[in-house]
């Protein structure tokens, strides 16, 4: 009778939710594939741009709260889902400061 | 059996975890943001005013009145909206996405300085205008969903150093085709970007930032 029994989280729940972190992974990458089919290649990294920074920000939220949930669940991988808070918050951050100061944002622009 | 096995049991918390965000994204967005951004920027007295246009549209569904406060006179102004156009100095915005990815004018052009009642802007018409106070932009019958929606400019004096910017989008939505279906629910929350943008980066051009 240790806390170990009390505090482990069930096998089942971890690989419930690494599913949910592959899911949520794929949706990601899935939605940079929309701009790269309606872009033409000359206005591509305008178009992945723009998606980041409007659509791209939901989903974003959406894997940051997925990472930050894994944190708690699977403690085996949090070096990854550290990261990927840090990388997501970074996305997050990068639009919220584009939108605000947008009239000087000349890659967005022009 | 189906729901003890991790993959299906993630794809249902991930199609309920988006119904959740989903419904809550709709709330938030009628309940605070779309009045936020409808009128961003814009005090009570500046969105229950009269503006040029008004008239022409009754109870209109997209009734988006916008203000920026701009140092400058609207003497000063007014040479930067007069000039505005697709393939004219442009909208300041987006240009690749609104002026064919032609930078908009930097600075004050002469041969786009007597634009007249009228005259047409590619998928606009002026239909009233006021030098250094208003000017009315109408969208043509065949601009698609826009067909019919009126876009009032107006400048107002605040002090000898301020003016007031405001912008007055209208449209009545309908939900006839496929494309109206689709379209009107994407510009009621994007339209904001493209105005806000196009609207500080007039102010941006006339304080010489």
């Amino acid at each position: 009778m240790t806390d170990d029994n009390n505090t482990a989280i069930p096998e089942y729940k971890i690989k419930t939710f690494r599913w949910l972190f592959y899911i949520s992974l794929l949706q990601l990458l899935v939605f940079f594939t929309v701009p790269i089919l309606i872009y033409p290649a000359k206005l591509l990294l305008y178009g992945l741009i723009l998606a980041a920074l409007t659509v791209g920000v939901i989903f974003a939220l959406f894997f940051l709260f997925v990472n930050i949930y894994g944190l708690f669940v699977d403690k085996n991988r949090k070096p990854l889902y550290i990261i990927m808070v840090i990388l997501m918050s970074g996305w997050i951050t990068w639009s919220v400061i584009s939108w605000l100061w947008i009239e000087h944002m000349d890659y967005i622009l022009r | 059996m189906f729901k003890r096995h991790p993959l299906l049991r993630a794809i249902v918390i991930f199609i309920e975890c988006w119904l959740i965000a989903i419904t809550a994204m709709v709330i938030i967005y009628f309940a605070w943001l779309r009045d936020w951004q409808m009128n961003w920027g814009a005090s009570t007295e500046e969105t229950t005013r009269y503006m040029a246009g008004d008239e022409l549209l009754e109870n209109p569904t997209l009734n988006a009145t916008r203000a920026v406060k701009i140092k400058a006179t609207p003497e000063q102004i007014w040479p930067w909206i007069v000039q505005m156009g697709y393939k004219r100095a442009g909208f300041y915005g987006f240009d690749k996405m609104d002026n064919a990815g032609i930078p908009s004018a930097e600075q004050i052009i002469p041969e786009y300085q007597n634009l007249q009642v009228g005259d047409s802007l590619s998928f606009l018409q002026v239909v009233e205008m006021e030098p250094n106070k208003s000017m009315l932009w109408v969208f043509f019958k065949w601009a698609g969903p826009w067909g019919n929606a009126t876009w009032s400019w107006g400048l107002y004096k605040i002090d000898d150093e301020h003016t007031k910017l405001v912008s007055r989008l209208r449209q009545n939505y309908s939900f006839n085709s496929f494309q109206e279906i689709i379209t009107w629910p994407l510009m009621d929350v994007c339209e904001i970007f493209m105005m806000r943008t196009s609207m500080l980066g007039i102010k941006h051009r006339v304080e010489g930032g």
